[in-house]
């Protein structure tokens, strides 16, 4: 198991714990405060919106260019941001800081 | 007395209620009614991952069954509405058993339209809309299997692309003279039904299908024009309709769904509906729609439950769709109206394109094969109704964020 430190839209923090291989939206669907992911992981929706905080985003494969397109229309696209369905956990993600993204 | 909301349907639509529901701190009791035995799971996956294997179908599942059990949801599977008394504010089960509520949500979505033809009851013959006959359907296909589909629609084109995966010999019969003819434009029909030519599936159009025969188990299709197609396994996807009958004689206002207005509420107090089992009003869109759609199931369920909790959240969402066949991502928002205009714009760096849907300088809807630039900013123009000019969006060397 490795630990994920989620702010959520209210600014609450949760420590949580994943499994190797999941996805993060996966993993951050499963709370009240967690994420919608509305189409399930096909990075059509961009409902599954977070920031990778600090140096984060060099420990994950970069965007896809399928990624990127939706990314860059959304009203809280940063520089941090990912589709969580897009983000693969590994042993090497543990201690992953992320704040998810205001709903649009 | 504590306050209980009876959620019939068990799909996206039902799980949506539930969740938003506690979210919005309700704390009434929530009982959850699920015609089939499983966990409730989504159903895109079904004719995609589960079909070519590359998911469990566990994994569909759209919470786990411990969300349902910390969040106070009673869980209520294996069991059919058949009545509804309004008046008395209770629903009967095919088992005979009833359940009382203060608020009703009908969430039953859709059930399949069946072939009516001979021989559609042979064994080897498959539907596809529960995860039980994705398993099935799945069991049957192998390399060199004969798969023959009725129906270029979604369902169909999403199994012909899974099964061409599977290295199956696929033939697609369908009875107009485009596929997907109901939902997709032209230019975005037309560029699938190549890529599935590309990918050797095998089309027959126009084609209306005269019987299905085989002795023990079916064995071809036969059409009107006398043609007769070799099969070992039939897949049926001519349609759904919302899921009614139970519905009969409650006084809930039926027309080609159960009517709801933005808030989804139906003509009698107490009484909500949310996803394909709706026909629904829409601020962006004219006259009443039913959309069978995983976004509309999810957005309806959320003003359900505001309903409930007494705010008056209205129904703004956009709709949007997608699909996903070989390497080919759809998206498309909006709904096109009759008498719109299509522009086509290109997408040289994919490969892939877009059809937008205008009237005058209004854009009505929007379709994207791997171009997902231009489905997002079309989402938000039709949105705000913003000013287009067809020139504008064939050009595909002109900034389409420039009109937002």
């Amino acid at each position: 198991m490795i630990t994920i430190n989620v702010t959520d839209r209210d600014n609450q923090t949760h420590k949580i714990e994943a499994h190797p291989n999941d996805r993060l939206m996966e993993v951050l669907r499963e709370f009240d405060w967690g994420v919608s992911a509305i189409c399930g992981g096909m990075c059509s929706c961009a409902t599954c919106h977070v920031f990778l905080e600090g140096d984060w985003a060099e420990q994950f494969p970069q965007r896809e260019m399928d990624e990127e397109e939706l990314l860059e229309f959304l009203d809280y696209f940063k520089p941090n941001s990912r589709l969580s369905c897009q983000l693969e956990l590994l042993d090497k993600h543990d201690g992953l800081t992320v704040t998810l993204a205001p709903e649009e | 007395m504590t306050q209980k909301t009876l959620i019939v349907g068990a799909g996206q639509a039902g799980v949506q209620v539930a969740m938003s529901l506690r979210q919005g701190g309700y704390d009434g009791e929530i009982s959850l009614v699920g015609k089939e035995p499983h966990v409730p799971y989504q159903r895109p996956p079904l004719s995609k991952q589960v079909l070519k294997k590359e998911w469990a179908a566990e994994r569909c599942q759209l919470r786990h069954l411990e969300f349902y059990q910390q969040h106070s949801i009673d869980l209520m599977l294996g069991v059919s509405a058949v009545a509804v008394d309004t008046g008395q504010q209770r629903v009967r089960f095919d088992d005979d058993s009833f359940a009382e509520y203060n608020d009703l949500v009908i969430c039953t979505g859709s059930r399949l339209n069946r072939l009516p033809v001979n021989g559609a009851d042979l064994p080897g013959v498959c539907y596809l809309r529960t995860v039980d006959e994705a398993l099935e359907l799945a069991g049957m296909l192998r390399s060199g299997t004969r798969l023959a589909i009725i129906g270029g629609g979604y369902i169909g084109l999403e199994v012909a692309a899974a099964a061409r995966a599977l290295d199956c010999e696929v033939h697609v019969i369908e009875a107009l003279d485009q596929v997907m003819k109901r939902s997709a434009l032209p230019g975005i029909a037309s560029f699938l039904h190549r890529q599935h030519e590309q990918n050797g599936v095998l089309f027959h159009m126009n084609s209306k299908v005269d019987q299905l025969s085989g002795t023990d188990r079916v064995e071809a299709v036969t059409l009107a024009s006398g043609k007769s197609i070799a099969a070992d396994v039939v897949m049926v996807g001519v349609g759904v309709r919302p899921d009614l009958r139970w519905l009969d004689g409650s006084g809930i206002e039926v027309q080609r769904g159960v009517r709801v207005d933005a808030q989804c509420r139906s003509n009698l107090a107490h009484v909500y509906a949310a996803g394909d089992v709706t026909e629904l009003q829409h601020p962006v869109l004219d006259g009443w729609h039913v959309l069978e759609s995983v976004q509309n199931a999810v957005s309806q369920g959320k003003i359900v439950a505001a309903a409930i909790l007494g705010k008056d959240d209205q129904y703004v969402d956009v709709p949007w769709f997608w699909s996903e066949q070989y390497d080919s991502r759809l998206q498309m928002a909006g709904i096109p109206r009759e008498g719109d205009q299509w522009v086509e714009r290109p997408n040289s760096e994919t490969g892939g394109m877009s059809v937008f849907s205008i009237q005058g300088q209004r854009l009505n809807g929007v379709q994207s094969i791997n171009s997902p630039r231009d489905y997002m900013v079309g989402r938000q123009l039709i949105a705000h109704a913003s000013a287009v000019t067809p020139q504008q969006l064939a050009d595909e060397h002109f900034n389409l964020k420039e009109l937002l």
